[in-house]
């Protein structure tokens, strides 16, 4: 029904996620050896909360307010829990995940108008 | 944890957490996983009854539909109809015939009913708004479940969000057809007291009009053959299980769930003091390190569906808020609940129409009920109710499926089209009351923990959520014990309260998901004729589920966890294979038909078979970590080790994500 929506939503929330687990010094240095930055680091995290509020227009927009809050944060627990799993058994493929994830959002956003 | 020492706010709370957790985590773990199918109880009962799988809800065949009514209910004060929808292919016939055959009284009966209640049930005076729930919302939900049309109806007059929530539970619901199921039958045993609520508030819904009888057929929609779906005690089961639990006075029941929500909250809100760094630890789960991994499980399904979690706790015991503390509603209406219960009621209730006396014809429908598929093209026409059919003031109403919408106004946005039975005319609808912001709140909250939206992403979000919980509570109770293995290694011995919480998580955890499968197995299995057969459906359940505790207390600890896991794993996989078996409709042609609920049933249950059966095999082969030659002093440093869980979250190391293979050689400097 809102499929286009829900696409939308968790693409963005999950690319939002995979930035901010990124800025994260413990994941950074996971994922990249070496921790970025800090202002490096900061950008991705200021990115990523950007991306997990967009997200939150789609949702609120196809479910109404109050269930599209509910609906957001639904995806939300998802989607930090596809991470929080990946980071522990395959970290290497966060950064395929977050460009899947960008480019499925870029997607959505064209499908959904 | 040492009373006798000071001792800081964390460490409190600390302690708080690991025993308002323990004492109720078996409660809460079955609360949670029978709360989590609860979100699709339709799809459950449908899928237990596989004589309704093939029906075919490409077009509805209205005439013969209303042939049916005209013959099997001739003199009947309301037809209803509920159109076959994405949560139940087929369509629903039922009706309702008044007693003596005298016209439905007036709201003013009421208050004379509300005084005998009072009178009578001295427990009544006080939850009122329970009563509300108990009595009319239990009993209407229970017409719902016979498909009683009055329940429509006896839902307006419930108060506030209950009614408002009823009303959408007769849609949603008037098609499932867990009729006469045990779950009734054991409402019938209730107390005296209770039946008088009950049937007070039921006379009062019907206007006082005293014993309809109702009755219900379902109907292949495009057909119009008449199916007969088996006897079960289906989804219903498990969703009256998780507010109520089973074979008790109803309210004994909810006090208990009301206890333990109570405990779930405080547990809660405690977690959330005791983990020192939420965001530093958002997506950190290092598994193979033992307590470590146990720890990190535990903080990860909490916060990571933390607002689901809060939310459905809270809400929980929103739901019970006139039961436990009433003071509110005796504060504005003293010691009569009718008033309250009149007032909502005024607030929600559109007016009812009464027969002119007069006969007429019923109007065509089909005009009318393409105006209403064409007023509705994304949602469609959830259920149509007749009032007074065959009299000159005869109403025809078709109404919205009953699943939320927005709920930013805080009540659902299901709209109806109203129109004169004898003419066709359109009807304008009653001008209802918009609800207060209390009202809002406490509607959307309601909802949201019931799970009604019109599209099904949500819902597989708060499934999934709830899945969440689930997995929080177990991951919780496991590291209660994980968290004294040492200890236990250290004296040799397993003090009785350590095998008692063992064998309590055998049995609660996988033993639950094992009877929750053979109750599955029994829906198939157990003849479809049977008298009783409901009943026999709710014995397997405890009979599997009181196996799986003789078991766990016979068994080693880890056997019994292995076996249990691997039997919950086979039972529940399996249960397409039985579907298909048992006359169901198998998994490729429910896919190939769009069959989504059945579909989504049937694999649900064979990927959470194949996790269980996953969990076993990891069970199986855990061998206990090599453990670290600790120096005496560092063991010394955090006396709390008891204790388990402050260790585990406080004293967190931030130790960098070494690979996997460093971290288990023995310490260079050891």
């Amino acid at each position: 029904m809102n499929l286009g929506a829900d696409l939308l939503v968790f693409t963005l929330v999950l690319a939002g996620f995979a930035a901010m687990c990124t800025s994260m010094d413990r994941h950074a240095k996971q994922l990249f050896r070496q921790s970025p930055p800090p202002t490096v680091r900061r950008l991705r995290a200021l990115a990523g909360a950007v991306a997990l509020l967009l997200a939150l227009a789609p949702a609120i927009d196809a479910y109404g307010l109050s269930v599209g809050i509910a609906v957001w944060f639904g995806f939300l627990a998802i989607a930090s829990t596809l991470l929080c799993l990946l980071l522990a058994y395959r970290p290497q493929a966060l950064q395929l995940v977050f460009s899947i994830a960008a480019t499925g959002a870029l997607f959505a956003a064209l499908l959904d108008g | 944890m040492r009373f006798d020492q000071p001792r800081g706010l964390r460490q409190s709370m600390s302690w708080l957490h690991t025993w308002s957790g323990l004492v109720l985590g078996w409660f809460l773990f079955a609360i949670f996983v029978t709360g989590t199918l609860s979100f699709f109880r339709n799809e459950i009962t449908f899928w237990m009854q596989p004589e309704l799988h093939r029906a075919d809800k490409s077009r509805v065949d209205l005439d013969r539909a209303l042939q049916v009514l005209a013959r099997e209910a001739p003199h009947a004060t309301q037809w209803s109809m509920t159109f076959p929808s994405s949560r139940n292919p087929t369509l629903g016939l039922s009706w309702q015939i008044p007693a003596g055959g005298e016209s439905r009284a007036t709201a003013g009966e009421a208050p004379r009913e509300g005084g005998r209640d009072r009178a009578n049930a001295p427990r009544e005076r006080k939850p009122a708004g329970e009563g509300a729930e108990n009595g009319a919302g239990a009993r209407a939900e229970r017409g719902g479940e016979r498909g009683n049309p009055a329940f429509r109806e006896s839902a307006k007059n419930l108060p506030g969000a209950h009614g408002e929530d009823l009303r959408q539970r007769a849609d949603g619901q008037a098609a499932d057809s867990a009729r006469g199921s045990a779950v009734s039958r054991a409402a019938q045993a209730e107390s005296a007291q209770q039946q008088q609520i009950a049937q007070a508030a039921h006379s009062q819904a019907q206007g006082g009009s005293g014993h309809g009888r109702d009755a219900r057929v379902v109907l292949d929609p495009a057909t119009g053959e008449r199916l007969q779906g088996r006897t079960t005690a289906g989804g219903n089961f498990l969703y009256r299980f998780h507010f109520e639990l089973y074979g008790m006075d109803r309210l004994w029941g909810r006090w208990i769930i009301g206890i333990a929500t109570m405990f779930m909250f405080i547990a809660l809100i405690s977690g959330v003091i005791v983990h020192r760094n939420i965001f530093k630890d958002f997506f950190t789960f290092r598994p193979a390190r033992g307590k470590r991994s146990w720890i990190d499980a535990h903080a990860a399904t909490s916060v990571l569906s933390l607002p689901f979690h809060i939310v459905i706790t809270f809400s929980g015991l929103l739901l019970f808020g006139p039961m436990m503390i009433p003071t509110a509603m005796q504060g504005a209406y003293g010691d009569n609940p009718t008033a309250y219960m009149q007032a909502m009621r005024a607030r929600n209730l559109g007016q009812t129409s009464s027969p002119s006396g007069e006969r007429a014809p019923l109007t065509d429908l089909k005009p009318l009920y393409d105006a209403a598929r064409l007023a509705w093209p994304e949602r469609g026409v959830g259920s149509l109710t007749i009032t007074h059919p065959g009299d000159r003031g005869a109403i025809v109403e078709f109404r919205q499926p009953m699943m939320g919408g927005s709920l930013a106004a805080g009540r659902s946005t299901a709209q109806t089209l109203k129109f004169d039975g004898a003419t066709g005319e359109r009807l304008d609808p009653a001008p209802l009351a918009p609800p207060t912001l209390v009202q809002s709140i406490s509607n959307v909250l309601i909802m949201l923990h019931r799970g009604f939206f019109a599209s099904p992403v949500p819902r597989w979000l708060l499934f999934l959520a709830g899945v969440g919980g689930s997995l929080m509570i177990a991951t919780g109770m496991v590291m209660w014990r994980v968290a004294r293995q040492k200890k236990q290694e250290k004296t040799g011995r397993t003090p009785f309260g350590h095998r008692l919480v063992e064998i309590s998580n055998v049995a609660g955890i996988a033993g639950l998901l094992v009877a929750t499968a053979a109750y599955f197995w029994a829906n198939r299995l157990i003849p479809a004729d049977l008298p009783g057969r409901a009943d026999w459906e709710i014995r397997v359940f405890f009979i599997a589920w009181a196996a799986m505790l003789v078991h766990a207390l016979l068994r080693r600890h880890k056997a019994a966890w292995v076996e249990q896991l691997a039997c919950a794993g086979f039972l529940t996989a399996a249960l397409p294979f039985v579907n298909a078996f048992t006359g169901g409709l198998p998994l490729p042609a429910s896919i190939a038909l769009g069959q989504g609920l059945l579909a989504g049933f049937d694999l649900c249950a064979l990927f959470m078979g194949i996790g269980f059966f996953y969990a076993a095999w990891k069970v199986c082969r855990h061998v206990p970590r090599v453990r670290r030659e600790v120096p005496e002093a560092s063991a010394a440093d955090h006396p709390a080790d008891a204790d388990g869980l402050e260790d585990g979250l406080r004293v967190l190391p931030v130790e960098p994500l070494a690979p996997a293979a460093t971290h288990l050689q023995p310490e260079a400097n050891a």
